[in-house]
């Protein structure tokens, strides 16, 4: 294989670079994946509490349409 | 409502929804969202109560569903309850409500609806919080702590990584930047596109760096003040965290606590406080039990206690009225947290700027287009003209360039003991026009000094009295001295290896000890000869201290106070027997050394003749008058007259009285009136307007309307620099376009808040960085002046030859190049220069004057001509392959023509070692991009060797005939200087190139 000398500084760079920022790139990461956790937690939770709140609805509603029914039977 | 499941549950369950026809209960659960055990343990809970049919929690939405049947009244009565914080799930309630019966017949504090303490009797006052003086029962304690609260107040969020990080990848030339290598990247152009990414990573990486750097010294000065106070519960003295402290509790205050919370007093033994850092009242302040008037402002109301502030002298109990953030404390960091910095005026020049070039590069990226589609040249020909178009307009380099220019004079900064916070405000210092500054603290010291003493016959320096121990009643100035030591009721602490004691008390009282110990009197030895029998405090109509001593020879008596008073309870002063015309005199006196700005006290003694003598109104002998006064910062009077040289305003805001701060003013040699804050809510726009332009000092002012001031001040196109150092300055620290935050003791807020933190006192520092953000602000309008003369050659030989119908005549990548490379080190140079010695001898540049004048801009257009000749040329002669070696080098030559004039602040060699170095590695890199085979292959160098270092050659050399040696331009510019003056207009074609 032919040697290209681009390709080769851009893979050195991007080694030593790494090691050299490490230190400082882990508590960035870490606060990164820290918010990413947090907005699929609060997307997993916003869609439960809004398909509790339609359970809700749904049963309020039988429950009132049933309430209705047993008054007008009775 | 909210309902406690469990006893070890913190916060209670908040009901969220609650169906009533189908008997369906939804309980949100702090705590529950992941937790398995929680949610076992609730719903155990749940399922134990009378009535419930079923109990589900779950795990994601962090809710239960509680079913229950027909016949179970207590639940059904549950009520909905909205979020405590609208959009924030799962949000810690501030004051959560219980379910307990103790806790619900609890009062409700605060949020404007809190009763006004000040105003009301101690009993009222103990009624309506539900306690006594024996304070709380220990058992309502968990209660009362989970209805309000702990006593904390929230730290003002540090800005987390990724925000720093943000930062700098979300301006203008960076999303140009971006932009370029996407489209690079779509292109098929890997290597412009890395390298384009790599340029914006760097900018990213030097911005995070220092940014994190500063915000790391800044933490390591935060001061630690959460401790333990002690409290009364249930008649019993306990010594509790500060942060359990809950409303109701009766606090113990000695001198020298800082206080916790906000309190009621409720009993007060000489009890006075230090408020100076959330009111800026510079004496300490009496507190008494004594209702204060309902609309007395802050600093007046005596009956009360602030969180943050300190007990300077005596001791007593209050009872607290609020917490956490219902004290005044928290209201100020609330106007904080609320307040707006505005945008540095470098930021929204250079976003004109870069929106100027935006639309330059699209409009001549839309021209070539247009050209080169009727040309009928393919899609992707034309795309990568315009490619290159982009990359010519925008100075790459711009963003490193200013801030090496900023880090640059922040390491200056330094030095001088000042860490800046926000990058931006170095430059901002240059613009500044009025400077606010708060008094107690910032101008002066707030420490009380014995400034000078007048025996009746004329002021004394105190330093020059030497005392007589062994002759006390004899010597009256020994006398004088001896009797502020015995009627004080200052406390000596003394440290091990520290130089003078440690003295606890009112401020005015440590200075007059202060001053007799500097005179060779031992207080310990005076109070064990002279042991005090009695100490009457000042009262409503009496206005002195009298104090009553035993000696050998019987008892005496000492009073200090009030002069007016005191000269009438004296039938004679050491010369002899007091005459109507000698009272006159020595009011005269008094008078003399109240107009100077002295808070004056006198002082007299008597010989008790009967011991059993209750009546002490007459028969003293006058010993003298004793002039404080809370002396100015080091370099305070020198700062002030520099700015006014400098074209700078200077206005005083601050707490304190009138006559305190007028007659700072007039020490500090600041000509104009004062206006009182009550006044300005009178005034109308325009007479506000024009009564401020005239004022130099504000008095009585509140956090608010020092904010209302700069904002006042900033609608009127001035540019404002808040100095300040305390709680009460944070919000204007904030607003204001420059927050300072002066001294070692600054409060922690201050420092938060503001831009640039000044470790020392000395306020001429300020002036030095004002200095610093002009000489900045001169290096980035020539390194300005360099790129944009540069680019705009690069865009006229690019966009002509398009026009024209010629060969590119240069790549996306051999401009990067130049840009990244050969443009950027020279422009790296002129950023670095030393500054002009006459920096602060000229006005502040005007607000909203573009960063390049028109005078400038018409200089850089000719020069960027010039340089297109020159590559235009070079195009003609040999083609694309010359132009890539001739305009760089032409370019390197047009940076000497930018450079400061000749006559700098020191650092000349160095400076022009550093330009030597940095152009002449520019040019080392354009003859390796000219010379090196691999090089000239990947930047597309087609030209010959010899035939390109001709061209590189002639390039240097042409700019410098045309514009002349460098020495006579900087000649040439010191004429200038002298023949216009110091206009504006002058400096700006003088001291800037």
């Amino acid at each position: 294989m032919r040697f290209h000398f681009p390709s080769f500084a851009l893979g050195y760079g991007a080694g030593a670079g790494s090691v050299l920022l490490a230190k400082h790139l882990r508590p960035v990461l870490l606060e990164l994946a820290t918010a990413g956790y947090r907005f699929v937690d609060a997307v997993v939770a916003r869609t439960a509490m809004k398909k509790e709140d339609l359970e809700d609805l749904v049963a309020e509603a039988r429950a009132k349409a049933h309430g209705k029914a047993a008054e007008t039977h009775h | 409502m909210s309902v406690l499941l469990l006893d070890s549950q913190l916060r209670p369950a908040r009901v969220s929804r609650h169906a009533t026809a189908s008997r369906r209960l939804r309980l949100e659960i702090p705590g529950l969202l992941g937790d398995r055990h929680l949610a076992r343990r609730v719903e155990g809970a749940a399922r134990a109560l009378p009535g419930v049919l079923s109990a589900t929690a779950d795990l994601r939405s962090g809710r239960m569903l509680l079913r229950y049947a027909p016949g179970a009244p207590l639940l059904s009565r549950l009520r909905e309850e909205p979020a405590a914080r609208p959009g924030r799930w799962d949000a810690p309630a501030r004051r959560p409500w219980v379910s307990r019966r103790a806790a619900q017949a609890l009062p409700i504090l605060g949020d404007g609806a809190a009763p006004p303490w000040h105003h009301l009797e101690v009993a009222e006052v103990l009624s309506r919080l539900g306690t006594s003086e024996a304070g709380l029962d220990p058992l309502e304690i968990d209660a009362r702590l989970q209805r309000y609260g702990s006593n904390s107040v929230d730290q003002a969020d540090e800005r987390s990584r990724l925000a720093i990080l943000s930062d700098q990848v979300a301006n203008l030339p960076m999303g140009l930047l971006l932009g370029s290598a996407g489209f690079s990247a779509l292109m098929g152009e890997a290597v412009e596109a890395s390298a384009i990414l790599l340029v914006v990573g760097a900018n990213a990486a030097i911005g995070y760096h220092i940014e994190r750097k500063n915000q790391a010294i800044l933490s390591s000065w935060r001061r630690l003040e959460a401790g333990i106070v002690q409290v009364i519960r249930g008649g019993v003295l306990h010594v509790v965290s500060a942060a359990e402290l809950v409303p109701g509790d009766v606090l113990i205050c000695v001198a020298g606590d800082v206080l916790p919370a906000d309190a009621r007093v409720i009993d007060s033994r000489r009890l006075a406080c230090d408020e100076a850092a959330l009111t800026g009242e510079s004496e300490a302040q009496r507190k008494g039990v004594a209702p204060a008037p309902r609309g007395a402002p802050l600093a007046e109301r005596h009956s009360m206690l602030y969180a943050g502030t300190m007990v300077a002298t005596g001791r007593g109990r209050a009872v607290v009225v609020a917490t956490g953030g219902d004290t005044e404390l928290a209201k100020v960091r609330r106007l904080v947290e609320t307040a707006q910095a505005p945008a540095a005026p470098l930021t929204r020049r250079l976003e004109s700027l870069g929106d100027g070039l935006a639309a330059l590069s699209l409009g001549a990226a839309g021209i070539a287009a247009a050209a080169g589609l009727a040309r009928g040249r393919s899609l992707s020909r034309v795309a990568r003209g315009a490619v290159a178009l982009g990359v010519a307009a925008v100075p790459e380099g711009l963003p490193v360039v200013a801030t090496a220019a900023l880090v640059r004079s922040m390491q200056r900064l330094h030095r001088h003991g000042i860490v800046v916070r926000r990058l931006a405000a170095a430059e901002a210092l240059g613009t500044v026009t009025v400077i606010c500054t708060d008094k107690t603290g910032t101008l002066t010291r707030n420490e009380m000094h014995l400034d000078r003493i007048d025996l009746g016959d004329g002021a004394i320096d105190p330093g020059t009295i030497q005392a007589a121990p062994d002759r006390l009643l004899e010597d009256p100035a020994s006398l004088l001295l001896a009797a502020a030591i015995l009627n004080s009721d200052v406390h000596v602490q003394e440290r091990g290896g520290a130089e003078r004691p440690h003295l606890v008390g009112s401020a005015t009282e440590r200075a007059l000890v202060d001053a007799a110990h500097a005179a060779g009197l031992d207080g310990a030895q005076l109070h064990r000869d002279y042991p005090r029998r009695e100490l009457r405090e000042r009262r409503e109509d009496i206005r002195y201290v009298l104090s009553v001593h035993d000696t050998v020879a019987g008892p005496i008596a000492f009073v200090k106070g009030a002069p007016a008073q005191v000269i009438e309870l004296c039938d004679a002063d050491w010369r002899g027997p007091l005459r109507p015309e000698d009272r006159e005199r020595l009011l005269r006196r008094n008078d003399e050394l109240a107009s100077a700005g002295l808070r004056v006290l006198a002082l007299a003694w008597k010989r008790i003749d009967r011991p059993d003598a209750e009546d002490h109104a007459s028969g003293f002998t006058f010993l003298g008058l004793a002039g404080l006064r809370d002396p100015l910062r080091e370099g305070a009077k020198e700062a002030i007259r520099r700015a006014r040289s400098a074209g700078i305003r200077t206005l005083i805001l601050t707490g304190d009285q009138p006559r305190t701060a007028e007659a700072i003013a007039r020490e500090l040699g600041l000509g104009g009136g004062s206006l009182l804050a009550g006044e300005l809510a009178a005034l109308g726009d325009a007479e506000l307007a024009d009564r401020l332009a005239k004022a130099a000092v504000l008095a009585r002012v509140t956090p608010e309307e020092k904010v209302e001031v700069v904002r006042l001040l900033q609608r009127r196109g001035q540019i404002v620099a808040m100095a300040g150092d305390g709680i009460n300055d944070a919000p204007a620290l904030k607003v204001a376009d420059v927050g300072i935050s002066v001294g070692a003791q600054a409060s922690d807020l201050a420092r938060q808040v503001a831009d640039l933190v000044m470790a020392g006192d000395d306020l001429r520092s300020v002036l030095v960085a004002v200095g610093e953000g002009r000489i900045v602000q001169d290096n980035l309008r020539r390194s300005l002046r360099f790129l944009c003369a540069t680019n705009l050659s690069e865009i006229a030989m690019v966009l002509g030859a398009g026009l024209v119908g010629a060969r590119e005549p240069l790549g996306p990548l051999q401009l990067l190049w130049i840009n990244l490379l050969t443009d950027t080190f020279p422009a790296l140079a002129l950023a670095l220069e030393p500054g002009d010695p006459e920096v602060l001898d000229r006005p502040p540049m005007r607000p909203g004057e573009a960063v390049l004048g028109k005078g400038e801009v018409a200089r850089l257009l000719r020069d960027g001509m010039l340089l297109t000749a020159i590559g235009a040329g070079a195009m003609w002669i040999g083609g694309p392959g010359l132009v890539f070696a001739s305009l760089p080098a032409a370019q390197l030559a047009y940076a000497v023509a930018c450079r400061a004039p000749s006559r700098t602040m020191g650092g000349r060699v160095a400076a022009d070692r550093r330009f030597a170095a940095m152009v002449g590695g520019a040019a080392a890199l354009q003859l390796v991009g000219v010379a090196t085979p691999g090089l000239r292959g990947i930047l597309g160098a087609t030209s010959s060797r010899p035939a390109s270092l001709a061209a590189f050659g002639a390039g240097l050399l042409l700019p410098l005939i045309a514009h002349g040696i460098p020495a006579f331009e900087g000649e040439r510019r010191s004429l200038r200087i002298v023949r216009h003056g110091r206009s504006i207009e002058s400096s700006s074609e003088g001291a800037r190139p």
